[in-house]
């Protein structure tokens, strides 16, 4: 069994000195860590926290056309190579959300003929940008 | 073996006696190591390193 220590015996003093010693000496060093991670912590936070505000960057694209707005490549690519009544029955379907009958009113074309073909090239878009299905 | 004889080996960079001396006393480094609520794993390593030094510097 481990005796206790008393403080009686010249090697219990000693030992009760060094705990003393380390005693102190961890204190000290414990306060100067805290004031050394609170400097840390001074120099480190103004940059999370101020510099790094969310600002509104401008917005490159507004003022281009509209081809050129587009930032999928291969959105682009089928934009580009779909015929003209294609792209157009896409687009304003789309951007103007024009229905499909009138649509087709204007085309002169069935309503039938309009969907197939927004559908089709809906479809081409999904393959073309690698989509499921 | 009394705790003259294992400061002085620890003196003399034994590593059992220096093993022996932190192992008596990690339970104050421990406590000491403990901010807030919060056992801090650096002020810990450094109050090892703390105990380390005291034993170099330590006068029997």
């Amino acid at each position: 069994m481990r005796k206790q220590n008393d403080g009686q015996s010249a090697d219990d003093i000693l030992q009760n000195q060094f705990t003393a010693y380390l005693v102190t000496a961890v204190k000290r060093h414990k306060a100067h860590y805290a004031r050394k991670k609170a400097q840390r912590q001074q120099i480190e936070a103004p940059l999370e926290l101020h510099d790094f505000e969310p600002q509104s960057e401008p917005d490159l694209l507004t003022g281009l056309a509209l081809l050129e707005q587009i930032e999928n490549p291969m959105l682009y690519l089928a934009l580009q190579q779909a015929r003209d009544r294609e792209r157009y029955i896409f687009l304003t379907r789309i951007l103007e959300e024009r229905s499909f009958s009138d649509l087709a009113e204007e085309l002169g074309i069935s309503y039938k003929a309009t969907t197939h073909s927004y559908y089709r090239f809906i479809e081409r878009i999904r393959k073309m940008m690698g989509g499921d299905e | 073996m009394n705790f003259k004889d294992l400061m002085l080996r620890a003196k003399e960079n034994d590593r059992t006696a220096i093993g022996e001396l932190l192992s008596m006393y990690r339970p104050l480094l421990l406590k000491e190591s403990i901010v807030d609520g919060i056992f801090d794993e650096d002020l810990y390593q450094e109050l090892c390193l703390t105990l380390l030094s005291c034993i170099r510097k330590f006068r029997v």
